[in-house]
């Protein structure tokens, strides 16, 4: 899973988490405020639904500050192990939360020492007295009007019970009482003096209750419900004046109630008495009374209330620090998020994933940047793409170069001719192995030396003036065969020096391809003694026959016919010729054995009865010792022809190194998968000048040889297609090494034909 | 000379028995037969704190909420035979410097009094509530009745005051005063 998905799903899970407490706060708040305001009268239980709600309010707050207090741990956490983006969040989270924090605290102290002034000037002593004041002149007012009206009840009732009390069976004269209210008994002092008395009610009853009498003034206009029996009962218990009050249209009617005595008759009736207090008084009245009220309740209520606000400031304010927190927090991961995207995604792609994409979906700079971003990585991908295709194209160019490099070294490598690269100023810089094996030099010893390290001494001074003269000539290249010395032996080498020329045909160096043509002229010299031997033996051998018999012809003769002196010197001279041409015969019988030497006629066989021959025929002369390995194989050889190799060897070791030990060894050389066959002796050994012309015909170091004893011995073994070559012994001799191929031993060469195959082993 | 141990527990104890002895409790309770009915009379004592009195000055109405059950004695539970709820309410009207009762049991009444003490006398005596008829109750059974008293404020319109009464707590309940009677 991905980091950006990873950041995703927490994301949302963290914003579903704080949906759904801000959820639970708002609907458990609305709880809150539905109990508190409008369930009424509050059921006992209701108290504890309150708390309950309070409580779950409460705790909340408190997941809600678990959440914010548990993302700052993690950032705390974050930023101590140096998790990436972490230190830009802890800033930004830092730098939030003192802006958002220093002006919620600063205001937190500023309303609480508000609130604490403000209730400190709400329970002020001043205010108190004053309100107290206030309504004290209510009260005044109130009590002066009862006792006004209280006074005025005593002016009428004394009326009614000096005037209207006249007929002892009926307690109150109805007449009476209208006429005292009439305005024809205006010249009446007491009426007078009533009449200016302002009351807006009077309401008469008799001593059982029933109304006798009663009228309305302004501003009453609506019909007044006359006061109970049961009220007048209480009065008749009381004996005291009863104030009441109603409500009217006009405003309140305050009525004072009281029985109406006589000393004669007692209870005579009721008499009720209203007065219409204005609405404006009144609702000032109220209001004074409300005011007055209220602060006694606030005073009362003072703790509760301060505890309260200070309660719901320190919520509020736990609630926005918090809330702020969390925005802070939220801020901070909403910038901070894309940015660790981004550095994610870009340790994604400098590993090499160039596929991945960050999600955006907003419109400010961070989203601007990170699509920025993803268009680089598909102009990456792009340019990736465009880059494995030219590198795909450019390694297959290198690998057809490498394999055609790869082929022209392998050419090279295995060309016969010698080939080597110099530079402009005469270094060299390639070598193959032939040339190597050539001039028997190592080619780590010759790359980036100049070109006088391939051949020392005079031999350079011809070869130094080859690059002048093809450059001077104005050829491509010009040719010259050389005779080297190369550790002691001459080599027959031809040398072409070619110029090296790039498209512009510029001389970039050199190319000197060389050819060893020392085998080819031993072969081409073989040939040619061969003709010359083929030749003589014809020419000489024809003659020597009858001169032969014509000196013994003579030698018969003439012999018996000359004396003393001339007998001897004729019998000498016949002799001589007769001898000599002996010699001669032998000589040429040499001649054509090495002119018309066979095609050897090849079968395999165990060499161990070839060498106890050589052993027997040579056992009267020298000591001949033969070691053969066990695992020595048997070998593809004409045993007649091997045979004159070793007789050729050995004579030689006897007749030119005065050797009287011979040993031949043979054994298996597993490194060059060869039988090897050795034939060292203890003679003078040969010079090393010498050493190569052993092999050459008619070389020889000994008196009367005819050079051709080892030549045979070449033409011989290379008949068989094995090797042979000369070494010094130690201390003394030479050791000859012949080489037959394991490989053509046991399988017939590719190279002959079948006849020859079928030849071979017929 | 009693141990400091000893002295401490009974100093602690000392606020506490205070306490319960000021705490609202239901008190001379009389069962009467009247005209063929069960009636019973109690009074409230302690039934205004300090604290409930000054907030009755201050305007704001208190109700007294009496509730009294007859049970007839069961073997597994006993049986409700009536449930009366009697609320008195009191409010003062700082401008007529009068304290106004309202009854509602049996009738509903008003009655408007100068004095708290008077007005105390009648929201806490209860006088003759008829309870059952007597041919409810049978002869030789066992029955209780039991009593409780509690005292709500009632709304004010002082500011604030739906965030006060979560904090403040005016009001109280009495203990259930339960008693029997074989009839």
């Amino acid at each position: 899973m991905s980091l950006n998905s990873l950041f995703k799903k927490k994301r949302n899970r963290e914003r579903v988490l704080a949906g759904i407490i801000a959820l639970l706060l708002l609907v458990f708040a609305i709880i809150e405020y539905k109990l508190v305001a409008f369930i009424r009268p509050l059921p006992r239980y209701s108290n504890v639904l309150i708390f309950a709600v309070i409580n779950i309010n409460l705790l909340l707050i408190l997941v809600l500050s678990f959440l914010v207090i548990r993302n700052l741990v993690k950032l705390l956490f974050e930023e101590r192990s140096h998790l990436l983006g972490a230190k830009l969040k802890t800033k930004l989270t830092i730098a939030f939360v003192i802006v958002s924090l220093l002006p919620t605290i600063l205001l937190f102290f500023i309303s609480f020492q508000f609130l604490q002034t403000s209730l400190a000037y709400w329970f002020d002593i001043k205010i108190e007295r004053s309100l107290e004041q206030a309504i004290s002149i209510g009260r005044i007012f109130y009590k002066d009007q009862i006792n006004q009206l209280s006074s005025i009840e005593e002016l009428i009732s004394r009326q009614i019970a000096t005037r209207c009390n006249t007929n002892p069976t009926d307690f109150l004269d109805e007449k009476c009482i209208n006429d005292l209210f009439s305005p024809a008994a205006i010249g009446d002092p007491a009426t007078a003096c009533i009449r200016k008395i302002p009351i807006n009610y009077l309401c008469i009853f008799d001593p059982f209750g029933n109304l006798v009498w009663q009228k309305t003034w302004l501003p009453i206009t609506e019909d007044i419900h006359p006061l109970d029996k049961r009220f007048l009962k209480e009065l008749s218990t009381k004996k005291q004046r009863v104030v009441t009050s109603i409500n009217v249209a006009a405003g309140s009617l305050i009525m004072v109630a009281k029985q109406i005595q006589t000393q004669e008759s007692g209870n005579i009736g009721y008499i009720v008495i209203g007065r219409v207090l204005g609405q404006d008084i009144m609702t000032q009245l109220e209001a004074v009374k409300q005011g007055f009220e209220e602060y006694k309740q606030l005073r009362l209520f003072q703790t509760p209330l301060k505890t309260s606000l200070l309660s719901t400031l320190f919520l509020i304010t736990l609630l926005i620090i918090f809330v702020s927190i969390w925005f802070a927090l939220k801020l901070s991961k909403s910038i901070t998020e894309p940015v660790m995207m981004l550095a994610d995604a870009t340790h994604r792609i400098a590993q090499g994933d160039l596929n991945f994409r960050l999600e955006t979906k907003g419109e400010d700079e961070l989203s601007g940047l990170v699509r920025a971003f993803n268009t680089m990585t598909r102009d990456l991908k792009e340019a990736r793409r465009k880059a494995e295709e030219a590198s795909r194209r450019l390694l297959k160019s290198y690998s057809e170069l490498e394999h055609r490099k790869a082929y022209i070294e392998m050419l090279l490598e295995n060309v016969t001719a010698g080939v080597i690269s110099l530079d402009p100023k005469g270094k060299i810089t390639t070598i193959n192995k032939s040339a190597c094996q050539i001039l028997e030099k190592e080619a780590s010893d010759l790359i980036g030396k100049d070109y006088k390290e391939l051949i020392h001494g005079d031999d350079f001074s011809e070869l130094e003036r080859m690059p002048r003269e093809l450059v001077g000539s104005g050829r491509k290249s010009i040719k010259k065969s050389f005779r080297i010395n190369v550790a002691g032996i001459s080599k027959s080498l031809i040398i072409s020096f070619s110029l090296l020329k790039d498209k512009n045909g510029r001389i970039s160096g050199v190319l000197i391809v060389f050819d060893d043509l020392t085998e080819l002229e031993k072969i081409q010299r073989l040939a040619a003694w061969r003709e010359v031997a083929r030749r003589i033996a014809h020419e000489i051998k024809n003659p020597l026959t009858p001169i032969q018999l014509s000196a013994q012809r003579l030698k018969r003769k003439f012999g018996n016919k000359f004396h003393d002196k001339e007998k001897e010197i004729f019998k000498r001279c016949t002799d001589t010729i007769i001898n000599q041409t002996d010699e001669l015969k032998k000589l040429v019988n040499e001649f054509s054995r090495f002119a018309r030497m066979p095609a050897p006629a090849l079968k395999r066989q165990d060499i161990k009865p070839i060498l106890r021959e050589i052993e027997e025929i040579y056992r009267p002369l020298i000591n001949v010792s033969t070691e053969i390995s066990k695992d020595f194989p048997k070998i593809m050889v004409d045993s007649e022809q091997i045979k004159r190799v070793f007789i050729n060897i050995i004579d030689n070791s006897i007749s030119a190194g005065k050797a009287s030990n011979v040993l031949i060894r043979c054994y298996k050389d597993y490194d060059t998968d060869e039988a090897v066959v050795e034939i060292a002796d203890n003679g003078k050994g040969i010079s090393r000048t010498d050493i190569q012309k052993v092999f050459d015909p008619y070389f020889s170091r000994k008196k009367g040889g005819t050079g051709l004893g080892l030549a045979i011995v070449k033409s011989i073994i290379d008949a068989h297609e094995a090797s042979i070559e000369i070494k010094l012994n130690k201390p003394s001799g030479v050791i000859f090494y012949i080489r037959f191929s394991i490989e053509s031993i046991n399988q017939p060469s590719s190279i002959l034909s079948n006849d020859q195959e079928d030849n071979t082993y017929s | 000379m009693l141990p400091p141990m000893l002295l401490l527990f009974f100093s602690l104890l000392a606020p506490c028995q205070a306490q319960q002895e000021n705490r609202p409790r239901i008190s001379n309770v009389a069962l009467t037969i009247n005209k063929g009915q069960l009636f019973i009379s109690f009074n409230l004592v302690n039934g205004m704190p300090p604290a409930m009195e000054e907030l009755i000055k201050s305007g704001v109405p208190v109700r007294y909420i009496f509730n009294i059950v007859l049970k007839k004695k069961g073997i597994f539970w006993n049986d409700e035979l009536k449930s009366i709820e009697l609320i008195r309410s009191i409010s003062f009207d700082n401008l007529k410097n009068r304290f106004f009762l309202y009854f509602d049991y049996p009738s509903t009444k008003l009655v408007s009094l100068d004095r708290l003490e008077n007005a105390k006398k009648f929201l806490f005596s209860i006088n003759k509530v008829a309870l059952v008829p007597l041919e409810r109750l049978e002869k030789g059974k066992k029955y209780t009745i039991e009593i409780k008293a509690r005292c709500e404020k009632g709304e004010s319109s002082m500011p604030f005051s739906r965030l006060v009464k979560i904090f403040s707590s005016f009001g109280f309940s009495s203990k259930t005063y339960e008693f029997e009677f074989t009839f």
